[in-house]
């Protein structure tokens, strides 16, 4: 299957979950993106163009969710079906190409097993620091889809923290090269540079320590923004 | 690289097992109209132990016939996307062999 085809299925089903009217309660988060950054900056030649199978769905307020859809069935329609992990409790709905997953914030102490999301039948990961990618959302308009997914600034600065706390050293390797990739890209223009320092002086100080142990030994350029804050 | 062949053969299992799961559990079979003095009548033609079986389908109300549609519908969608997955599955393979092979 072409490259653009898988760009396709995750495009139907964008357009499934707007027309059931739960598209504004996503976030797309993780490397497809990266696609919609491509847009968003007008195909610049420098923005890496990694991407991988999962397409992640961030649902950031799951209690607010009042509206009820079988997701599941509008996945299952696509051609995704349910893999359920019986231990943990999550399931990824599988296609050939793609592979879909839900998440949301981890609050408090956290855990292992999935939150469950009644109203939309699905169950979702709760994983940690995807709060800072809610509170940087950028609404694209991507032919008449409103895809919501993390300002390009964050979503780096994101890769870079969970590329340190990935168990999984290739996707590791991913997460840095796309984040200094990105980095570098953002790096060109100023009002980037403004969003990254802004973001930097809102960011939990732990957090902060995070990036920038990872950015002292990739991309120092974001240390010396961060001293000049 | 050959870490993330192995990750995606793992996906691509799992997909595998998934789809043979929900082929299972879909209906079996396909729709034939027959057309008797000139009045349709729908069959759900299946094959069991290589006969082929037909079953009236004139008691079903439209919502059932429309569920039963979706559902066929679906399990070929299903069948098309195994069929492509165990040929992904069988190319991954063929690269990793050929990789230790190598080495």
């Amino acid at each position: 299957m072409a490259k653009d085809e898988q760009f396709e299925i995750l495009l139907t089903v964008l357009r499934k979950f707007q027309e059931a009217g739960i598209l504004a309660d996503f976030m797309l988060i993780g490397s497809w993106c990266l696609q919609f950054y491509r847009y968003h900056f007008e195909h610049p030649e420098k923005l890496p163009a990694f991407r991988t199978l999962d397409v992640d769905f961030l649902i950031p307020h799951a209690s607010r969710i009042k509206t009820e859809v079988n997701v599941p069935e509008i996945l299952r329609k696509e051609g995704f079906v349910p893999t359920y992990n019986r231990s943990s409790g999550i399931v990824k709905y599988n296609h050939r190409e793609l592979q879909v997953e839900f998440l949301v914030p981890e609050l408090g102490k956290g855990g292992n097993r999935a939150r469950e999301i009644k109203n939309l039948h699905i169950k979702a990961v709760a994983l940690r620091y995807l709060n800072m990618l809610l509170d940087y959302p950028l609404l694209l308009n991507y032919e008449r889809l409103l895809v919501r997914v993390p300002e390009p600034a964050v979503f780096a600065l994101h890769k870079l923290i969970i590329s340190e706390r990935r168990l999984n050293k290739e996707k590791a390797q991913k997460d840095l090269e796309t984040a200094v990739g990105l980095l570098e890209f953002l790096y060109t223009k100023p009002g980037e540079i403004k969003q990254i320092k802004s973001i930097l002086r809102t960011v939990p100080r732990k957090w902060l320590q995070a990036t920038l142990s990872v950015s002292g030994k990739h991309f120092p350029q974001l240390n010396e923004t961060a001293m000049n804050l | 690289m050959e870490g993330i062949l192995k990750q995606e053969l793992l996906r691509l299992k799992e997909t595998e097992r998934s789809y043979v799961r929900e082929v299972a559990r879909l209906r079996n079979g396909s729709l034939q109209e027959k057309r008797i003095k000139g009045t349709p009548y729908l069959y759900l033609v299946s094959s069991k132990k290589s006969k082929l079986s037909y079953q009236y389908l004139g008691g079903l109300s439209a919502e059932e016939l429309k569920k039963l549609k979706a559902d066929i519908a679906l399990r070929k969608k299903y069948q098309r996307l195994l069929k492509e997955v165990r040929q992904d599955i069988r190319r991954i393979t063929k690269i990793l062999h050929g990789k230790r092979r190598a080495v």
